[in-house]
C-alpha cells in the first residue's frame, strides 16, 4: 500500500518534470516558460520528496523531507515572482502579443514597496521555536548535542536578527477557515496543474495576459501569502504590487471576469482565515 | 519499486535533455535562469527518486541545499536583470 502511494508519487513527479521540460521548449516567451518551470518542476520535486518521505526508514529523514516541502512552498514562488517581474520590466525581453496587458509604466519609488498596515507586534518566541524545529529536522536526530545547538541557534538568531521575527497576524486565526483555505488551495493547484499540462501536451498556443486586481488584504503577511499562493498555482504568476494593486501574469486567459472572481474568492478565504475585523467588514456584502 | 524508479529516472533524463536545449538556446538571461532552475529541480527529483528506491537517506540533505541554492540564485539573477535594465 505504501509502495503504491510512493510509486504513484514518483511517476507523477517525474511526469511533471517532463512537462516542465516540454513547456520550456514549447512556450513562446520567457514569462510563459516560467509557468512551465516554476510550477511543474517544483511540484515534481515535492511529489518525489513526498515519495521519499513515505519510503524513508527513519523519523528524522521524514522530518527533513517535510522541511524541504515547506521550504519549496515558501521559496519557489518568491523566486519565480522576482524573476518574472525583472523579465517583464526588461526592455530587451521579447514578449509575444498578450490578449490583455494592464502593466503600467515603471514607478521605481513604488516598485516592491511593502504594504503598510497590520500589527507590528513581534512574536520572537515563535521564531526561536521555528529555528529549533528546523535545526533538529536538518540534523534528522535528537542527541543532546543537537538539542543544545538548536536552542543556542534559536536564541542567538532571534536576538541578533530582529528583522526575521514574524509579524503577528492582524486578526484572529480561525482554524476551520484555515483548513478550508488549505483544501481549496490544494484542489486549485491540482486542477490548474491539469489545465497547464493540457496546454503543454496539446501544444495549443497559450493566451498570455497581465491582469491587475485590487486587493482588500491589508497586512503584509496576508499579502505575501496571497501572492505566494497565486504564484504557486500553475498558470498564474504575481508580478508587481503597487499600493493595493497587484498585477498578475496569466498563462492562458479565457475570461477576465471569471479569472478576477477566482482570485477574489481566494483572497476572501485568506481574510476569512487570518483577517482583521476591519478587513472582514470591508469584504462583507454591500 | 525498482521498475517504477527506473521509469522515473528515464523520464527525468528526458526532462533534463529538454531543459538543456532551452538552456543553450536562451535567448535571454532570464530564459537561461528558468532553465537552470528547472535543471536543479530535476536533480532534486532524481535524489528523491533515489531515496525512494534504496531507502538510503544520506543524500536527502542535498535536496535542502538544492532548494536553497535555486532560490538564492534566482533572486540574485532577478536583481541583476533589474539593475541592468534600470541603469
Amino acid at each position: 500500500m505504501i509502495d503504491v502511494l510512493a510509486g504513484t508519487a514518483i511517476i507523477v513527479g517525474s511526469g511533471l518534470a517532463v512537462l516542465a521540460g516540454l513547456g520550456l521548449l514549447r512556450f513562446p516567451d520567457v514569462l510563459t516558460r516560467l509557468h512551465a518551470s516554476s510550477k511543474a518542476a517544483t511540484m515534481g520535486v515535492i511529489a518525489t520528496t513526498f515519495a521519499a518521505a513515505v519510503e524513508a526508514d527513519t523519523l528524522g529523514a521524514v522530518a527533513l523531507l517535510v522541511l524541504v516541502i515547506g521550504l519549496l512552498f515558501l521559496s519557489a514562488p518568491i523566486g519565480a515572482s522576482l524573476l518574472a517581474r525583472a523579465a517583464a520590466r526588461d526592455p530587451d525581453t521579447q514578449l509575444v502579443a498578450m490578449v490583455r496587458n494592464d502593466l503600467g509604466p515603471v514607478e521605481p519609488e513604488h516598485a516592491g514597496s511593502a504594504p503598510s498596515g497590520g500589527s507590528q507586534g513581534m512574536a520572537p518566541a515563535f521564531l526561536a521555536l521555528w529555528l529549533v524545529i528546523v535545526w533538529v529536522a536538518l540534523f534528522a536526530s535528537l542527541t543532546p548535542g543537537v538539542a543544545i545547538g538548536a536552542v543556542v541557534v534559536g536564541v542567538v538568531v532571534t536576538i541578533a536578527l530582529p528583522g526575521l521575527r514574524p509579524r503577528r497576524p492582524s486578526g484572529i486565526v480561525r482554524p476551520l477557515a484555515v483548513i478550508r483555505l488549505a483544501g481549496h488551495f490544494v484542489w486549485s493547484v491540482i486542477a490548474a496543474n491539469i489545465d497547464v499540462a493540457k496546454t503543454v501536451i496539446v501544444g495549443r498556443a497559450p493566451r498570455p495576459a497581465i491582469v491587475e486586481i485590487e486587493l482588500h488584504v491589508e497586512s503584509p503577511t496576508e499579502t505575501a501569502l496571497l501572492m505566494n499562493m497565486i504564484t504557486f498555482t500553475p498558470g498564474t504568476v504575481a508580478l508587481e504590487l503597487h499600493e493595493r494593486t497587484l498585477s498578475v501574469h496569466v498563462l492562458d486567459l479565457d475570461d477576465t471576469e471569471s479569472f478576477v472572481a477566482e482570485l477574489a474568492k481566494l483572497e476572501r478565504m485568506i481574510i476569512d482565515a487570518f483577517g482583521s475585523p476591519r478587513e472582514r467588514a470591508e469584504l462583507s456584502p454591500g | 519499486m525498482i521498475i517504477v524508479t527506473n521509469v522515473a529516472f528515464v523520464m527525468l533524463g528526458v526532462a533534463a535533455v529538454l531543459t538543456l536545449l532551452r538552456l543553450f538556446r536562451g535567448p535571454s538571461l532570464a530564459d537561461r535562469m528558468v532553465a537552470l532552475d528547472t535543471l536543479l529541480f530535476i536533480g532534486a527529483a532524481a535524489i528523491g527518486t533515489y531515496v525512494t528506491r534504496t531507502g538510503n537517506t544520506v543524500f536527502a540533505p542535498v535536496i535542502v541545499v538544492i532548494a536553497l541554492v535555486a532560490f538564492v540564485g534566482t533572486v540574485v539573477v532577478a536583481r541583476a536583470i533589474e539593475e541592468e535594465s534600470a541603469g
